[in-house]
């Protein structure tokens, strides 16, 4: 048969495999809190790999050995997210906690609340809706190219797009959320054997497996790529800082990992989160690195410029074997899937609880009856989302990935000192929350697109800097609600 | 004592006026937790301002200094830090799930 039929059919059967595992949800999808939440039945093994695989997506996959490759190990985004740690009990654990206590499915649901204010929700709603699709986007296009590429045209680049977001679609509608993490177990498996397993293979049979053989080779290659100073500004603390806090703040505030938040068992959960989350984190990172070095042994200025995203497949098929091909295909998915349906889960509860369902059907009183329109919601939330990412990707449009790291996780980090302040901080009122995040907004919009990075930092630090210095002055001078008070720290009093 | 009236105390307890509550309410107010919170804002500088420090070189001539510190130093150290706090002093240690 046709190698790329081959690769064509292997990967319907992953899909299949995946929609699968995740129909054992299907038990849990009837309800809201069954099909939004899990049940709110995760232990350590599906929350610690559901939330890693979330934070590393299908670009990153890619994306890092690229980079890499073209410009050295240093300019890498993602180190703060060892944070990951702290952000499980410090933010993780209080709003789970008031999720049960108070009903809160999601974070607009925990803010709006606090805060008194519809509107603001509704501000939040809106905005993690819109930094959502160029997020969702980036993962189709990074599929579509990879599948089209490792099966030499077989597939084509939209043919790739639609049967990755019609797998998505099957295995969110069948499983929920529960469905979703037990998914991500098994791409969590994949994302760390297959590339193990591939680094072994092109190790050995380009560097008789020596691993300082391949290190000399891309010194070779690229003697200046230990050289942090060809880096500029990048390597210098105040931006190492501002890549960590935007990393950091993404995770803490990004509704796909927050939302995650909510379906955890036990304290326990949240406590083992502080250890197994940055050690699974980092052993995740440690073969893209290593893919990284690979490339620049082996393609640092051999391939052109617009093809260096491409360079993980395209290492695969020079250097490996079919069943690596395919495995590391099923790795990119895996990455792609588990950041998107984080993404998809997040945006259907926003879009059926804080959306249609707040302002949409007021009129029905029954509440089981309103659970179940929820979930309906929810369905449709997923593939109204998806034929609009399906649409954009299609168009491939260059500027998105730039769009989606440069706004839009900054973007999502302009609740966090309203998410942050308004747990800890009793004095936090609607006006400041209000002022924080809408002066943090513009501030990001004219350090990134007018003023840029004045005075060399990071947009990310102007406009976090700011909304939390406005959120706490607007917050002195104003002051909460007496219900509010009562409702949330009346048991401290 | 009626529940409304007991709700009228409760409420008048809750302070946020005084300065210690007015501008530093966010500050945690048992010890461990504010040795905590300066931990991590001294491990947090120390990061930042080491992590451009490292050697420029490869570690074992192929592993970059700047990952080998983040696997094997930032990543271990953040961990103790974390699993001590939360597992020793954590205050919702003492309350009970809902």
């Amino acid at each position: 048969m046709d190698r790329g039929l081959m690769i064509f059919f292997s990967v319907i059967l992953y899909g299949v495999i995946c929609v699968l595992i995740a129909s054992r949800g299907k038990s849990l999808s009837s309800t809201s809190e069954g099909y939004f939440l899990g049940g709110r039945s995760f232990g350590i093994i599906i929350t610690v790999t559901t939330v890693v695989m979330g934070i590393y997506s299908g670009l990153t996959f890619y994306g890092f050995p690229s980079t890499i490759m073209r410009n050295g190990p240093y300019p890498l985004a993602a180190t703060g997210f060892g944070f990951i740690g702290l952000a499980y009990p410090l933010i993780g654990h209080k709003l789970w906690k008031m999720s049960i206590g108070k009903g809160y499915i999601t974070t607009a649901d925990f803010l709006s609340d606090r805060f008194e204010s519809n509107g603001y929700g509704l501000l939040v709603s809106i905005l993690q809706i819109v930094f959502i699709v160029p997020y969702m986007t980036v993962q189709l296009v990074a599929v579509g190219n990879g599948l089209s590429y490792s099966s030499g045209g077989a597939v084509g680049y939209s043919v790739s797009v639609l049967i990755f977001a019609a797998f998505l679609v099957a295995y969110l509608l069948i499983g929920g959320a529960k469905g979703t993490g037990m998914m991500d177990v098994f791409n969590a498996a994949l994302a760390i054997f297959v590339p193990a397993i591939a680094i072994y293979i092109i190790v050995g049979k380009n560097f008789g497996g020596s691993f300082s053989v391949l290190g000399q080779k891309a010194f070779e290659n690229f003697p200046t790529m230990m050289d942090s100073e060809s880096f500029g500004s990048a390597w210098k603390p105040v931006n190492v800082l501002a890549q960590a806090i935007s990393g950091m703040m993404a995770l803490f505030a990004s509704p796909h990992i927050v939302s995650k938040m909510f379906m955890a068992k036990d304290t326990k959960t949240f406590q083992q989160m502080t250890w197994v989350g940055p050690l699974f984190y980092t052993i995740l990172t440690v073969p893209i690195v290593l893919m990284g070095i690979i490339a620049v042994a082996l393609y640092k200025d051999v391939i052109p410029a617009a093809q260096a995203d491409l360079v993980v497949p395209i290492m695969m098929l020079d250097h490996t074997n079919f069943f690596i091909v395919v495995g590391m295909l099923m790795v990119l998915f895996a990455y792609a899937m588990s950041t998107a349906n984080g993404f998809a889960m997040a945006a259907a509860t926003i879009f059926s609880r804080d959306l249609v369902g707040k302002y949409g059907f007021k009129n029905i009183k029954d509440p089981v009856e309103k659970d179940k329109i929820s979930v309906k919601l929810g369905k449709i939330g997923v593939v109204v989302l998806m034929a609009i990412t399906v649409l954009v990707s299609l168009t491939r449009p260059a500027a998105i990935v730039e769009y989606a790291y440069k706004f839009a996780t900054p973007g999502f980090a302009q609740i966090l000192p309203q998410l942050l302040l308004g747990m800890y901080w009793k004095r936090t009122s609607k006006q400041g929350a209000i002022a924080g995040t809408s002066i943090g907004l513009i501030v990001l919009l004219v350090t990134l697109f007018i003023v840029k990075s004045p005075l060399g930092i990071h947009p990310v630090i102007w406009s976090l800097g700011i909304n939390f210095a406005v959120t706490y002055v607007v917050s002195l001078v104003t002051r909460p609600s007496d219900s509010v008070l009562e409702r949330f720290y009346g048991e401290e009093a | 004592m009626s529940n409304m009236e007991k709700k009228i105390i409760d409420k008048k307890k809750i302070d946020i006026d005084s300065p210690r509550e007015r501008f530093f309410g966010w500050f945690p107010k048992e010890k461990e937790a504010q040795i905590m919170f300066f931990a991590m804002f001294i491990y947090f500088a120390v990061c930042t301002f080491t992590w451009t420090a490292w050697p420029q070189k490869m570690v074992f001539g192929w592993w970059p200094f700047p990952f080998f510190a983040y696997c094997f130093v930032y990543i271990p150290v953040l961990v103790l830090m974390l699993t001590v706090y939360y597992y020793k002093f954590w205050p919702e240690l003492k309350k009970k799930d809902k």
